[in-house]
């Protein structure tokens, strides 16, 4: 069954090889001119197949648009489409020796292409991004070792370290990493870590890794994995929550809403979240919100006393909110609702950590991205190109450069008296009624 | 990534077939425009191949590569207009035979 897009290739590169092949053999420039922007715009399509479509609006605005135009504009200038035949070449076997050539070089390419000697396998998966948050508030500053190894120095209560590659595995037949927290600045080899745990490795993915207390301050583990894959759409953030907030009582759940129109449908964004556990992404449009927790079930209390009376006291208090949170497009949030004791009271904290998203491969922004980054220096070379370019072409088109005659010419010009030309009193004359 | 439906093999492939035909014009064709004309066809064929490559590997960077190449190559067409424009003007010809001016 052949596929569509396979259909499409066959089609596309059947035009774009007859337009080559009509461009070497048609005996107008003109001809050849327009053939070889037929050619390039099958290319273009190509480049869309191959997920870069900024490149396909560039070949057509740059190749099929301007070079074309200026390649058109030369050959009329010169009068070139009107083809004298060409004279023979200089040498017999040159034709001949050339054709050999060329397919002699399309055969080993296309047996190397055939055979796989291009390397067409797979990427090498990256190693997975990790990176630690602290959401324990009781909790002092912790230093967190990898396999024994300082990883992360000095991490206090809300803060996250940023994505680091876990390393290679040295050793083949351990499975994982360890991962151990020690309270900030104690030996590590001398004393007992607070936390050790090993760590699954998935392939080419991002874990967030949350120490955060329970209610006795034994502390734990809760990994979150993050979703860095571009939105379908850019005006859209991805919001995970995280329940941290630690409870006496049996039931810890929370359930997250969005106060900031109680009365829209969606009031609810996750329901009934228990301690430790984490929601399922949720897609959001950017703007701003008002977030709030709610002990599980007190949020129909709150739906129905918000829908009675907007000025009424609310009984119902959230556990934690956000206040008009700005969501910017294109980011993955992450949102853990923690505590920490203060005067013996346990007040709500809010850790909102937030991931730009991967672009979209191929894109322009992802291609500006690099441009304006890594690739600044060339950028600025090729910039520089251009404009030597630009001086150069001007200076070697400069007809009073090479065809200013010179003052004997001139004069010996204006002298001359050939049927036709005019004489030097009719040369002045001309030039002072043109003058007027 | 999933597998894509037209494998990279096709397009490298098609973009040696289009390599070779622009050798062909360059060897072939006497009209310096038309060779320059199958220079750039190279340059394409070229461009072909980096970008089939960047999406096997995902990298963004060859596709940066392609942008330079056709920057370059806008530089080099102007340049090159601008030498057949002068050398036109002086030999009234186009034919790269006729101009053996260098040939000791």
């Amino acid at each position: 069954m052949l596929g569509v897009e396979l259909a499409l290739f066959i089609i596309v590169g059947a035009i774009a090889i007859l337009a080559a092949v009509m461009m070497l053999v048609s005996e107008n420039a003109v001809h050849a001119a327009l053939f070889l922007i037929l050619n390039f715009a099958c290319v273009a399509f190509f480049y869309l197949m191959l997920s870069a479509p900024f490149l396909a609006m560039a070949q057509v605005t740059v190749y099929a648009g301007a070079i074309m135009v200026l390649f058109l504009f030369v050959i009329m200038l010169l009068g070139a489409e009107k083809q004298t035949p060409e004279s023979s070449p200089r040498f017999s076997w040159l034709s001949p020796a050339a054709v050999g050539l060329t397919v002699l070089f399309l055969l080993v390419a296309g047996i190397a292409i055939i055979r796989s000697d291009v390397d067409a396998s797979e990427p090498e998966p990256e190693q997975p991004l990790v990176r630690i948050v602290h959401a324990g508030g009781d909790t002092p500053a912790v230093d967190v070792y990898l396999d024994g190894d300082l990883w992360v120095e000095d991490l206090a209560f809300r803060e996250a370290s940023e994505f680091q590659p876990l390393p290679d595995l040295e050793d083949e037949a351990v499975e994982g990493h360890v991962l151990a927290i020690y309270e900030e600045g104690i030996d590590s080899e001398a004393n007992q870590p607070l936390l050790s745990e090993a760590i699954g490795a998935g392939e080419d993915d991002v874990f967030t890794y949350i120490v955060m207390p329970n209610a006795e301050g034994i502390l734990s583990f809760t990994t979150v994995e993050g979703n860095l894959n571009a939105l379908e759409d850019t005006n859209e953030a991805r919001l995970t929550v995280v329940n941290a907030f630690p409870c006496e009582s049996g039931n810890c759940a929370v359930e997250i809403a969005d106060v900031t129109n109680p009365d829209e449908d969606p009031f609810v964004l996750v329901e009934n979240l228990d301690f430790g556990e984490v929601s399922v992404s949720k897609v959001i449009d950017e703007g701003d919100y008002t977030l709030a927790a709610f002990p599980a079930g007190a949020i129909e209390a709150y739906q129905e006393l918000a829908a009675t009376d907007e000025e009424a006291e609310f009984d119902v208090e959230p556990v934690a909110d956000l206040d008009e949170e700005m969501f910017d497009g294109n980011h993955s949030l992450l949102w853990i609702v923690s505590a920490n004791t203060e005067g013996g009271l346990v007040r709500s904290s809010n850790i909102l950590l937030s991931v730009e998203n991967d672009m979209q491969f191929g894109s322009g922004q992802a291609l500006g991205r690099s441009l304006f980054t890594r690739y600044m220096l060339p950028f600025q070379a090729i910039a520089l190109l251009l404009l030597v370019a630009m001086v150069g072409v001007i200076v070697m088109t400069n007809p009073l450069e090479t065809t200013k005659p010179t003052r004997r010419e001139r004069r010996h010009r204006r002298m001359a008296n050939v049927p036709g030309n005019p004489t030097v009193d009719e040369y002045r004359q001309s030039i002072s009624s043109n003058g007027d | 990534m999933e597998n894509p439906e037209v494998a990279n093999e096709l397009f490298v492939l098609l973009s040696a077939v289009l390599f070779v035909l622009g050798t062909m014009g360059v060897l072939l064709r006497r009209n310096a425009i038309l060779i320059f004309m199958s220079i750039e066809l190279m340059l394409n064929a070229a461009n072909l191949a980096l970008v089939a490559f960047a999406r096997q590997w995902q990298a963004v960077d060859a596709h940066v590569m392609v942008f330079m190449v056709m920057t370059v190559a806008a530089a080099e067409v102007a340049v090159g207009l601008a030498l057949i424009v002068a050398i036109s003007r002086s030999k009234e010809t186009t034919d790269v035979d006729d101009l053996h001016s260098l040939q000791g």
